[in-house]
């Protein structure tokens, strides 16, 4: 993606806090139940939200009558698409890309047409909950059924019925006559594909599929709104981003950004399905009518029957190579679901789908398709396992053709520093190579196997982001160290954060304290997402803290009647250079206590826009063992090679690479939407949409390849979505060879596998 | 003159199907005002939709020089999870 040249901005060999695993600041709150949480947030005099949602899949709305809901005692608010402005379609930042504001707009309320089960219709304010639901039960909406759609297939056929008649396909030569459900085609080509095929030693070709799954974060979406008497507005809820959250519903709702703040709390989970918003206008708009604070909160079965799953897809491949297992080409088409209105997983998948290679010869081609689900959101690498997993599965195959070790194919045609990426810069400082070592070094790969058992490996990347991030660092009287950020703690930042600032300044750990503002409270943060925090963020956070460094060692030179350049900064003091204090020290202590006398208080703030981030690569072995009898999957051994950059806080980069594992294994697996005939889903709940759960798993084994970014000053790559990209192909591998089947649909459910052992039944 | 490589989707909705274009451009700012010339509403959205690289290095500096420059690559703003 990016190909940073400074290796004189990186030290390496005498970091004394970065690397180490102390406790997180937030650890003891969220395991004894002191966290505030989304759901757990109250304001004085609140109200009580409730949602009526369509149970229609597709349906317009000829009418709806509130008439009876708002004469029920105890409802102070009832609020329908007639309470939302009518929006232009422009642009605007969503989380980390653009989106359309009215698409947004309709996601959270529906206007003209119901598109899936769950859509928003109507919002009730009441002194509780039950008087709110029963109020709902009193709303009369009247509904024309229309005809409606799911499958991928199903909607990108030139007769499904079609959801916008105002989306025409993006990206074709000419612009269609007719709307679709089809709003966008990419393609991304290099040399000639059909040649090199033709001319390939060994080809090996494969259709795969896979249905939209979701990204399960325990913690419901919930905020309290208080729309107040000055006409500002306050906000508090858990989510990726509070500045993201401000802006989108100032978008949605056209009112100015600064009359909102937002009060971030902690969130359990969101893995990229927070950077959105569902609630939070719905919560303003009634709590504007009501005049009192509304709460709203999301039940599990509202999550997924109205929350973003990620795409689900249907994939072609070919791949071409020499016999000595040279890649000569890669064909590769998918199609991927956004739900009711457009996504950008295309673009991503695109990016994605061989970036990890070095291919002279290739063509991917990728379509969004609309059909009657929840509008999708972003999930761990959004867009790119999906065509990792075809791709992948592809180069198992061919490795099998070609008589090659899997992973010697795959150092064979390893992208490496240096090379070309697929968005056309050079590579920086990465390390797949290193990585598939690593795994092909590992005991695991050559631990022997058992009957009924098989061994897949997969590789993957994603490019990682950077972006605009602030914080501000602060001495107190005591010396103690406050910084400052914008961005939620998802994954362990606070402790990341504290550990960049105590390794700048020299200091111990716990002697910095951090925390998450809002947002009147601190410059504009990007959303926590894109594996970008500990890298732009922290990035932020050394800036202002060697700014702070420099205001210590200014203050100390007048306390010492010397030059500024006769002071050095060394181990958390201040140590005189010259004159008759030469050798001297000054604590951080000393020298804020006299800060009153020297030039006020100590602080500095820092903005940074860094987008020198470089990709993550990681490399997984998976062992699985198959039960004949019922089709059960057992993952008995489970490794992840990941290049990480440098790990700031090691526990919590292999919680990622954990985390992400088990993620895709639930994805590869278990994990999927099921409809019913009418377009209903069959199962929004965590018993009948199986996730994976801790006695399912082994423990995830880690091996962490530490190649600096040298454009971080402690070397910072994203690590948090890259675990997610190899699980699906890995584990479709080996079950492949424990079964004998080449396993090219997920998940793989123990029906699926049960019926691939005994085709006759 | 500055080589523009397009990726898509910005190859058809600013070169037509070309994935290449030469301009004559002083800065990042120049050359994303050229390219809304010959697509109308390119700049307003580019801030959103494009990033920018100048020989291999991402920048979020658009009036960036381009003097002595010699290619820039226009491809479409990530977003991650």
């Amino acid at each position: 993606m990016n190909a940073p040249e400074r290796p004189d901005a990186f030290k390496t060999g005498d970091l004394k806090v970065v690397g180490t695993r102390p406790v997180r600041p937030d650890g003891n709150d969220k395991v004894t139940g002191k966290a505030v949480f989304g759901p757990d947030f109250k304001a004085a005099n609140m109200l009580q939200g409730a949602l009526l949602r369509s149970p229609h899949a597709h349906a317009r709305i000829r009418s709806i009558d509130i008439r009876k809901a708002e004469a029920l005692p105890g409802v102070k608010a009832v609020v329908t698409r007639e309470d939302f402005p009518t929006l232009e379609d422009i642009l605007m930042n969503v989380g980390e890309t653009a989106g359309s504001v009215l698409d947004l707009s309709q996601n959270v309320i529906a206007r003209e047409k119901v598109f899936y089960d769950g859509h928003v219709v109507a919002g009730v304010a009441a002194t509780s909950e039950a008087v709110a639901r029963e109020a709902l039960a009193l709303i009369e909406v009247d509904y024309e059924v229309l005809p409606h759609v799911i499958g991928i297939e199903d909607a990108f056929r030139p007769d499904a019925p079609v959801l916008h008649d105002t989306v025409f396909t993006r990206g074709l030569d000419e612009k269609p006559e007719q709307p679709s459900n089809v709003p966008l085609r990419m393609r991304q080509a290099k040399g000639d594909v059909e040649i090199a095929l033709g001319d390939a030693a060994a080809t090996v070709s494969g259709h795969y599929s896979m249905l939209p799954v979701h990204q399960g974060y325990i913690e419901p979406h919930a905020c309290v709104a208080s729309w107040k008497a000055d006409g500002k507005v306050d906000i508090w809820c858990s989510s990726q981003g509070a500045f993201n959250v401000r802006g989108l519903t100032s978008a949605i709702l056209g009112i100015p950004t600064g009359t909102i703040r937002v009060m971030p709390l902690e969130i359990g989970g969101g893995f990229g399905g927070k950077t959105t918003v569902y609630l939070e206008p719905l919560a303003v708009v009634l709590s504007r009518k009501a005049g009192r604070p509304v709460r709203l909160t999301m039940s599990r079965t509202d999550i997924f029957r109205a929350s973003g799953p990620a795409p689900g897809a249907v994939l072609d491949v070919r791949l071409g190579a020499t016999a000595e297992g040279t890649l000569t080409a890669a064909e590769v088409e998918f199609k991927y679901s956004s739900g009711a209105f457009s996504g950008y997983e295309v673009f991503l998948g695109i990016s994605s789908a061989i970036g990890h290679y070095n291919i002279q010869n290739y063509v991917v081609t990728g379509w969004g398709v609309l059909s009657n689900m929840p509008k999708h959101a972003a999930y761990r690498a959004p867009g790119a396992p999906q065509v990792n997993f075809a791709v992948e599965s592809a180069m198992n195959e061919l490795a099998e053709k070609l008589g090659m070790d899997p992973l010697e194919l795959r150092l064979k045609n390893a992208i490496r520093p240096g090379e070309t990426s697929m968005s056309g810069t050079p590579h920086g400082e990465i390390a797949l190579v290193e990585c598939l070592e690593a795994a092909r070094d590992h005991p695991h790969y050559s631990e022997p196997l058992g009957p009924n058992q098989g061994r897949g490996v997969a590789c993957g990347y994603w490019g990682n982001h950077g972006g605009p991030s602030t914080a501000s660092v602060a001495v107190a009287e005591d010396g103690s160290i406050l910084v400052v950020e914008g961005n939620p703690d998802i994954g362990g930042s606070r402790a990341s954060m504290a550990l960049m600032a105590a390794e700048t300044f020299g200091v111990d750990y716990g002697q910095v304290s951090v925390t998450i503002a809002d947002t009147s409270s601190i410059g504009f943060s990007g959303v926590t997402g894109g594996s970008r925090t500990t890298f732009a963020t922290g990035k932020a956070v050394v800036e202002a803290s060697r700014a702070v460094v420099e205001i210590l060692c200014d203050r100390a030179a007048k306390l010492w009647n010397v030059d500024r350049a006769q002071v050095e900064w060394r181990d958390g003091e201040a140590i005189c250079g010259a004159g008759e204090k030469a050798g001297e020290t000054l604590s951080l202590a000393r020298i804020a206590a006299k800060a009153d006398n020297t030039g006020g208080p100590i602080s500095a703030e820092a903005s940074v826009n860094p987008l020198d981030h470089l990709p993550g690569y990681a490399v997984h072995i998976c062992d699985a063992e198959v039960d004949r009898e019922t089709g059960h999957t057992r993952i008995l051994r489970y490794t992840t090679v990941q290049d990480v950059g440098r790990a700031i806080h090691p526990d919590y980069v292999e919680g990622q690479m954990q985390g992400g594992a088990v993620q895709g294994i639930g994805w590869a697996l278990n994990e999927a939407f099921v409809y019913d005939a009418n377009g209903r889903l069959d199962n929004p709940g965590f018993l009948d949409y199986r996730m994976p759960v801790a006695s399912d798993l082994p423990m995830i084994e880690t091996v962490m390849i530490e190649r600096p970014n040298p454009a971080h000053p402690y070397g910072v790559k994203g690590v948090g979505e890259v675990p997610i990209v190899p699980p699906l192909a890995a584990v479709a591998a080996a079950v492949s060879e424990a079964t004998g089947v080449r396993m090219r649909d997920l998940p793989i459910t123990p029906d699926r596998v049960h019926a691939v052992l005994h085709p006759d039944g | 003159m500055v080589d523009v490589v397009l990726m898509p989707p910005f190859d058809r909705e600013l070169g037509g199907g070309d994935d290449r274009l030469e301009l004559e451009a002083a800065s990042l700012f120049a050359l994303v005002a050229e390219l809304d010339r010959r697509s109308p509403g390119f700049a307003q959205a580019a801030g959103l939709r494009a990033t920018l690289a100048v020989d291999g290095m991402v920048t979020g500096d658009w009036s960036q020089s381009l003097s002595g420059a010699s290619e820039v690559i226009v491809m479409p703003r990530i977003a991650g999870g």
